[in-house]
């Protein structure tokens, strides 16, 4: 028992009303001011903030190098996008985000954009359609304009797959290795796996493939999005083992645990060419 | 400060309103009562609560009783509380339920009362007490929680369970209810009830923010998935190891916990900033956040000097993996440790975990890097003999007979008293005898009986010694001594073995009668026996050797029939067939094959069996039999990639579609049926409705044409079709051969990717097929001709190496040695071109390549004679190979300037010339070239 001191009687549980994320797009000046805009707009070097005075609403401009950062709202479609993602629905995703990559587009070089996490997930968008190269070419774009580390190195992420269709298999697996050792976060983490994996896979190192797949239901369980590819790897990565058990047991897993994902649909098919 | 303190703060304003008593005439005057109140409280304050008390007793001995005074009855209550005098504690709140019944605090009161049982150990009134407020909604959540701790106390867990399942058997609101989960959690634990637990688990990680000491629910996690292991209940253990948090998820959520409080106090200034009467109710609840703070800050930094609790769970992690058998799993958790955690104690368990993870994956060549490094690190640890033993047995499992030898003998020296000295020593012998080193495999078996004479392998190596006799060579010895095991061991586990070796012995030793009359006896002995299929089969042997054929016959045949694997049940049928064939009986070979077709209608090898069914048909002058038969069969495998025996009966088919129908020796020739068209006839033949929707069917057909048209001596309607296939079906539409073929297409016509996409397919999906080395030879083509020659000799290497490529060895072997010349490895170059060059079967083109190839390996040496000689070799021996021919005369004659032999040189410049067949060559006018630049032009 823990009880050292009486609390008698009971707290008042203080019901404090959340203020809902601000809608208004406020900036934040570096001199500390706040400005109240009703919305920005970029237009050269200056910040174009809508201003309601009284009954009427006017323009006022700020030189970008001034803001502190503009409160812009998180767009709801950084949610819906990755679930799109999740779902294995990549162009359905790609139409989701790419209003938002675009809006924020002219806002690159001003704190609290929403552009990289944005131009992220249009890279995997375009990534799940297999456009290799167009992914590879906006990764890279926001790994050199991002100051958000962990975005760099999902940026970078995406330059393994290009790299391991030129058979570049030594550096794919030094970007996959840097970001295993540097990253704090989770769903970085995963993607990384799955890559590394996939490094593996290509050059048809099963075992080390299967090691570095299940790196992600053992440690990122909770990176869902991440598992179905992590699943059929190893499952293809236990076939080249000619464990076919196990490789069955990985497909079964997939398309009972995320049926609806893109890649259950191969694992479906797969399992159908599995000797019985 | 507590919540006590505070509110007898907040009653000090009341008693200027009460009224004194007054003091007894003659006695010293009592302070005021409003001055002794306030000292009173500034005891309470101060945290002398027996004194407080005791004050404030003496104060309402001097007030009337009135509803202005209950709050110093509560407080004189508090204060024996807080002062851990629970009976006077019990004694005050009664007076107070006595004078105040109806009073406002007197729900707080019964609590209390409650609650200095429960610390008074009154356990049963104390339950008792609390079941009665739990209806109160105000003190609902720490009435039930107290209860449960009360049932707990005197072990009535059920009554426990239920208390907190009202507590927490819905959403986790409050920290209250936290608690109850928590200890609910371990009650379902103790209980063995894992669903339940783990789904309260589950709660309480989904709420991990309510929890008001994370690093104590931490552990107290692990320790719920200690006891569901202990108790072998792996998977619920797995999975309450898997919400223990890693060190820096405890060090974020505890920051974030902090955070979340210091918010709070934010949150609360600014509440009195903007209306200064909150502060007499916020400054006490800021102070108690703060004080909360603290104690985090506290826990926190003690538990960041703590060493990282990460690879202790990760450790346990692995191990219900390893329980659960998800070895790889295993592999990947403990290999994480030995990765991230340079030291502490866990390093040692997790490699020794990992050794047994990889060994059981058969992982042998991993599992011996960390044998070796184990016993770098931890010479002395406690796995240290086990480690020394698996060295060598992993070695072993690897067929490393020669690596496990040096393992045994190295740990025998190391670890001379190992536990597992007996098991080393037998299995030393074991490797020798692997090895197939047998007289030293003896002696070590030797060894092995002279230390361990009564152990539990001497059995097992008694015969093994025997056995290395008889694989020796040494018949005699080694029957002598398969006797002596039989005299010695009437009922051992060997004896069924021993005899049949015996048997074998005597069949070395031409004892023909002896092996048929052993073998006889030998199933009389042991009916049932799983190896009869292989006695039998050397009982056909002995008929057959001793020319009694008629009688090896149905013994093959039984022998096949009873046989426990596909070499000796392979081995016996084609054994029968060939002395039914040498008999001429075709008949009987089709009656032989039609019974296999019967008896195991789904064998891969039934396929290969109608084909010599067809064969026999053929033989006997049945074609139109024989068509049906290869026609029906091709038709109910055709839609089946996997059957790649189907292409074997597809080349048969049209084999008979080409061949010409004896005439029959009485027609007249002016009567005999005109011969019909063979592609038309193979067209009707494998018609069917069945395969028009069949991908692998139309490709297929389309391979029949292509067989067609290459027995007809019809090349480019052969490529056509082969193209045909190549270009209109899907790599998953074809079989084997037809893949490789594809892909051996492609690669002509330098389509590299296409071909690489069926080679691929080729070698995922059929890497036990015969027609694998398709893929080897196209996969290391490919790489060639982009000049990745690593990768190509990869491919070629695993080609001879890995695979033992049968049918494309030429190629591949080719492969090999042109890829180690574009290296610049030339000794090796010499090596495999010398191979290639001197294998019988391959002599053409491969040796016309070959040779010159030496030519060119000598050139790069500077060695021009040689090189000479090579190149003449080409062009004098291999002149159907024209241009390997041109490209020689070419070389012969740049060595020849070489050397200087100017006149030579010309000479063979014309030669060259002379060859009309060359004269299309490229050479052709690089020899003329040649020749004007030595001044020899025409």
């Amino acid at each position: 028992m823990h009880h050292s001191r009486f609390t008698f009687g009971f707290v008042l549980v203080l019901l404090l009303v959340l203020v809902s994320p601000a809608r208004a797009q406020n900036i934040l000046l570096k001199t500390g001011q706040t400005i109240a805009t009703k919305g920005v707009r970029r237009t050269g070097d200056m910040v174009m903030g809508k201003v309601q005075v009284g009954a009427s609403s006017g323009e006022v401009g700020y030189q970008a190098s001034t803001i502190a950062k503009i409160e812009f709202p998180e767009p709801p479609q950084l949610k819906t996008t990755a679930a799109l993602l999740a779902q294995g629905l990549p162009n359905k995703a790609l139409a989701d985000i790419e209003a938002v990559v675009k809006y924020y587009e002219p806002f690159r070089d001003v704190p609290g954009n929403w552009w990289a996490p944005a131009a992220l997930l249009k890279v995997s968008a375009l990534g799940g359609m297999q456009l290799d190269k167009q992914a590879e070419m906006l990764g890279d774009e926001i790994r050199k304009s991002t100051t958000d580390p962990e975005t760099a190195r999902a940026a970078q992420l995406q330059l393994v797959a290009g790299l391991v269709r030129k058979e570049n298999y030594e550096k794919a697996l030094q970007i996959c290795d840097a970001v295993i050792k540097e990253s704090a976060r989770q769903e970085v983490l995963a993607e990384a796996w799955v890559k590394k994996g996939d490094v593996f896979l290509a050059q048809r190192e099963w075992d080390s493939a299967v090691l570095a797949y299940l790196h992600v239901p053992v440690f990122y369980e909770d990176e869902k999005q991440w598992i179905p590819p992590a699943l059929l790897g190893s499952a293809r990565a236990f076939r080249g083992l000619e464990d076919l058990e196990r490789a069955k047991k990985s497909l079964n897993d997939l398309t009972a645990g995320y049926p609806k994902s893109a890649q259950a649909e191969i694992a479906r098919a797969e399992l159908q060419k599995m000797p019985k | 400060m507590s919540r006590l303190v505070r509110q007898a703060a907040l009653f000090c304003g009341l008693l200027f309103f009460l009224g004194d008593v007054g003091s007894a005439p003659g006695e010293e005057a009592p302070p005021d009562l409003a001055t002794a109140h306030a000292q009173a409280m500034a005891e309470f304050q101060a945290g002398n609560f027996a004194k407080a008390a005791t004050d404030l007793e003496a104060i309402v001995a001097r007030v009337e009783v009135t509803p202005q005074v209950e709050p110093i009855f509560y407080t004189i209550g508090s204060a024996y509380f807080n002062a851990g005098d629970y009976p006077k504690a019990i004694a005050a709140f009664k007076i107070y339920q006595a004078k105040f019944p109806k009073g406002p605090r007197a729900a707080g009161v019964a609590f209390a009362i409650a609650q200095s049982n429960l610390l008074s150990k009154n356990f049963k009134e104390a339950a008792g007490q609390m079941a009665a407020l739990e209806n109160d909604p105000a003190l609902r959540e720490q009435a039930l929680l107290f209860e449960a701790e009360a049932f707990k106390a005197t072990n009535k867990i059920d009554d426990a369970m239920r208390a907190l399942e009202k507590l927490a058997g819905q959403d986790l609101q409050t920290n209250d209810a936290m608690r109850g989960a928590t200890m609910l959690a371990q009650f379902y634990a103790q209980k063995g009830d894992g669903a339940k637990a783990l789904a309260t688990l589950e709660k309480i990680h989904q709420k991990i923010a309510l929890a008001d000491n994370i690093i104590e629910l931490n552990a107290l996690t692990v320790d719920l998935g200690d006891k569901f292991y202990n108790k072998q209940q792996f998977k619920e253990a797995l999975a309450a190891y898997r919400y223990a948090y890693p060190r820096e998820q405890i060090i974020q959520l505890q920051n974030n916990r902090i955070a979340r409080m210091q918010r709070r106090i934010e949150e609360n200034l600014a509440a009195v900033r903007a209306n200064p009467s909150e502060i007499v109710r916020l400054a006490p609840v800021n102070n108690q956040i703060k004080e909360g703070i603290a104690n985090a800050q506290k826990l926190l930094a003690e538990f960041e000097k703590l060493p990282s609790i990460t690879p202790a769970i990760y450790l346990r992690l692995g191990r219900c993996f390893y329980e659960l058998d998800r070895k790889w799993e295993a592999v990947v958790v403990n290999q994480e440790i030995l990765d991230r955690f340079k030291e502490g104690p866990e390093r040692e368990p997790a490699l020794f975990g990992l050794i047994l993870a990889l060994a059981d994956v058969n992982q042998p060549k991993r599992a011996l890097e960390r044998c070796e490094q184990y016993l770098r690190e931890f010479k002395s640890g406690p796995n240290a003999p086990t480690v020394g033993y698996l060295l060598g047995a992993v070695a072993l499992q690897a067929g490393d007979p020669q690596g496990a030898e040096n393992y045994f003998n190295r740990i025998l020296e190391a670890q001379p008293k190992s536990t597992f000295r007996e098991q080393i020593r037998y299995l030393l012998g074991n490797a020798k005898f692997m090895a197939g080193n047998y007289p030293e495999a003896v002696a070590a078996y030797k060894n092995y009986l002279k230390e361990f004479p009564k152990g539990a392998s001497a059995e097992d190596v008694n015969y093994r010694i025997a056995l290395s006799a008889l694989f020796a060579g040494k018949y005699q010895d080694a029957m002598n001594q398969l006797q002596d095991y039989v005299a010695k061991h009437p009922s051992g586990s060997f004896l069924p073995d021993a005899k049949y070796r015996l048997a074998v012995c005597k069949y070395a030793a031409s004892l023909y009668d002896e092996v048929i009359a052993d073998c006889q006896a030998w199933e009389k002995q042991f009916p049932g026996n799983p190896q009869l299929g292989e006695v039998l089969a050397l009982l056909g042997d002995a008929y057959a050797a001793s020319d009694r054929e008629n009688a090896a016959i149905p013994v093959y045949i039984r022998s096949y029939q009873t046989a426990t694997t596909d070499e000796v049940m392979n081995y016996s049928l084609f054994a029968a067939s060939k002395l039914l064939q040498k008999a001429g009986d075709w008949d009987k070979v089709s009656e032989l094959f039609s019974g296999f077709v019967k008896d195991k209608p789904d064998h891969p090898t039934v396929v290969s069996a109608l084909f010599w069914i067809g064969k026999a048909k053929a033989h006997d002058g049945k074609i139109d039999e024989a068509k049906q038969l290869a026609a029906e069969t091709i038709k109910k495998y055709i839609d089946d990639p996997k059957r790649d025996a189907v292409e074997q009966l597809i080349t048969q088919l049209a084999q008979f579609c080409v061949k010409k129908k004896r005439p029959a020796e009485d027609a007249p020739a002016a009567v005999a049926a005109p011969e019909p068209d063979p592609g038309a006839e193979l067209d009707r033949l494998l018609a069917s409705p069945a395969n028009e929707e069949s991908g692998t069917a139309k490709a297929r057909i389309l391979f029949a044409k292509a067989e067609l048209a290459r027995l007809q001596r019809r090349p480019d309607e052969e490529e056509k079709y082969i193209a045909q296939i190549a270009a209109d079906f899907k790599p998953e539409e074809l079989s084997p051969l037809l893949l490789g073929e594809a892909g051996d297409y492609l690669v002509a016509k330098g389509k590299f990717d296409q071909a690489a996409g069926f080679y691929q397919r080729l070698q995922d999906d059929f890497p036990k097929s015969h027609m694998i080395d398709y893929a080897y030879n196209g996969l290391g083509e490919i790489a060639f001709q982009k000049k990745d020659y690593a990768k190509a000799l990869r491919y070629f290497a695993d080609g001879t190496e890995k695979i033992a490529a049968a049918q494309k060895l030429k190629d591949i072997s080719l492969g090999q040695a042109k890829t180690y010349f574009a290296l610049g490895k030339l000794d090796e170059a010499q090596k495999a071109f010398e191979q290639v060059a001197s294998v019988r079967e391959w002599r053409g083109e491969a040796t016309a390549f070959s040779v010159y190839s030496l030519g060119q390996i000598a050139a790069k040496r500077g060695k021009w004679a040689e090189a000479n000689a090579y190149y003449q070799r080409v062009y004098v021996g291999y002149q159907k190979f024209l241009p390997w021919v041109a490209k020689a005369y070419i070389a012969s004659g740049q060595s020849f300037e070489k050397l200087n032999k100017v006149q030579e040189a010309a000479n063979t410049y014309r030669e060259l010339l002379r060859n009309e067949k060359l004269a299309g060559f490229s050479e052709a006018a690089e020899a003329r070239s040649r020749l004007a630049a030595l001044g020899q032009g025409s």
